[in-house]
């Protein structure tokens, strides 16, 4: 039996998938040029976004610091790239408002970039003076070593507001109910569908799903952001047209959409 | 020595409980312990795993590529120094770019096509359909829900306030299932505790 490996550059298996990114990247082109004019673009206002400028400034007006904590995903999950851009907005809010900012990492790597961002953010508000090296910091990449030092932390410094965004997973409940006990305001944002409900319970607004990806934009306002929030929506109005579609031809005995957009 | 691990373990284990009062330094004695042993294992992991199979072996054995990627790792230590720290940021947009790059194809086979493909199914008989029903009409007030570059008109708001109940009662579902399987991770600990350290309940 032959056991060498089955090299080749393309798997046409996954057609389907190129067909569907190169879809997904002319609508990402077209609405690009779209959001040159930015009023062009509208964006629905989430709730949760509104109250991060209020949290904000009630930590200012108590003198207690920001607690960002941006989960514990990598650099491969969606939900801690969208994590970093907000982190940006937040730093430069914080910085505008002279508020101390704390974000504990899970990944060292994460870590350096949202000390990046933050940096960033508080030389575009002039503030970079203030800007306290150390305040984007490592705490361990073991998952409840990390909950621990993060509600010690809740429960020693007593943040006036708790911001979750990025990638959870078992520890969402342990932080955020945490949080709520300490009576801070608590704003969530997390595309892991299994813990959003432990979010929705104990925070005062969570961001669901997708709506993590839109703050990113909403906040940013950068054309290309919005371009991406924008592309998103036509290639969610093309899903609903593929499935009423697919739908219909099963339903006519033609299956073959279906089966097309299975992957292997 | 099994003893002694019992001991350590159950300490351990009310020292975090504790937490349950308030912070209080038997709680922070575990935290910076847990957090301290844990960076520890992990350095000696990721050496073991990592660093010496793909790195020191590989290198020793004649193999230079991985001085590559050895190269890339060690230049995100230039962030210690003022002066060397425009060299992590080379080292890390090598690193969101591959990440990234890893994360759109794989995005799309799971969470859209995956999910298109199971959407698309013709409607079965009897009750069954009034099922495939539901799932469509979910489907459809979910995505409702989550069109951002729309400005809600009548039928729009009407569709993602369904949305947002379907949403919210998959949300209770999952609420309830996992807090089920948490009891049952406090039910293993205690029973740890009244049967390994305390002897109180009979061996298994």
């Amino acid at each position: 039996m032959d056991s060498s490996p089955d090299l080749r550059w393309f798997n046409l298996d996954r057609l389907n998938l190129l067909i569907g990114l190169f879809l997904f990247l002319s609508f990402l082109a077209i609405n690009r040029v779209r959001a040159r004019n930015l009023d062009s673009i509208y964006i629905r206002p989430l709730p949760g976004l509104k109250a991060l400028d209020e949290a904000i400034g009630r930590a200012t007006e108590m003198g207690r610091p920001i607690l960002y904590v941006p989960g514990i995903g990598d650099m491969s999950e969606v939900g801690t790239l969208a994590a970093i851009t907000i982190s940006g907005p937040v730093a430069r809010r914080t910085a505008e408002l002279g508020c101390e900012l704390r974000v504990p990492c899970y990944d060292p790597v994460v870590a350096a970039l949202i000390d990046g961002v933050a940096r960033q953010a508080y030389s575009e508000a002039n503030r970079s003076d203030s800007y306290i090296a150390g305040s984007v910091y490592y705490v361990s990449a073991t998952q409840f070593a990390y909950v621990a030092s993060v509600t010690g932390t809740m429960l020693r410094d007593r943040p006036a507001a708790n911001i979750y965004m990025g990638a959870f997973y078992a520890e969402s409940l342990f932080l955020a109910e945490t949080g709520n006990q300490t009576g801070a305001v608590q704003i969530a944002g997390c595309d892991q569908v299994t813990q959003l409900p432990f979010f929705v319970c104990s925070c005062d607004y969570t961001l669901l799903g997708e709506e993590l990806y839109a703050a990113s934009a909403y906040l940013g306002r950068e054309p290309d952001q919005l371009a991406t929030i924008a592309a998103q929506d036509w290639a969610k109005a093309l899903a609903v047209v593929v499935v009423l579609l697919g739908i219909l031809f099963a339903l006519l005995g033609r299956p073959e959409l279906g089966k097309w957009l299975q992957t292997s | 020595m099994q003893i002694l691990e019992i001991w350590v373990a159950s300490l351990l284990t009310l020292c975090v409980f504790t937490f349950l009062y308030r912070d209080n330094p038997l709680y922070r004695f575990a935290e910076h312990l847990f957090v301290g042993v844990s960076a520890g294992y992990l350095l000696a992991v990721q050496y073991q795993n990592v660093l010496r199979p793909n790195v020191i072996e590989k290198v020793a054995g004649g193999n230079l590529m991985p001085l590559i990627p050895a190269a890339l790792g060690l230049m995100i230590l230039g962030r210690l120094a003022k002066r060397t720290h425009g060299l992590s940021q080379w080292a890390l947009a090598f690193y969101v770019g591959i990440y990234s790059g890893i994360a759109v194809p794989s995005y799309l086979q799971a969470q859209i096509f995956a999910q298109l493909a199971d959407a698309v199914k013709p409607f079965g008989a009897g009750w069954a359909a009034i099922n495939s029903a539901l799932v469509l009409i979910g489907f459809l007030a979910v995505i409702a829900y989550f069109y951002f570059t729309a400005p809600q008109n009548r039928v729009h708001k009407a569709a993602a306030r369904v949305g947002i109940w379907f949403l919210m009662v998959a949300f209770g579902a999952s609420f309830g299932y996992t807090v089920m399987a948490r009891v049952s991770l406090l039910i293993a600990r205690v029973q740890f505790l009244l049967r390994d350290w305390m002897h109180i309940l009979p061996p298994a």
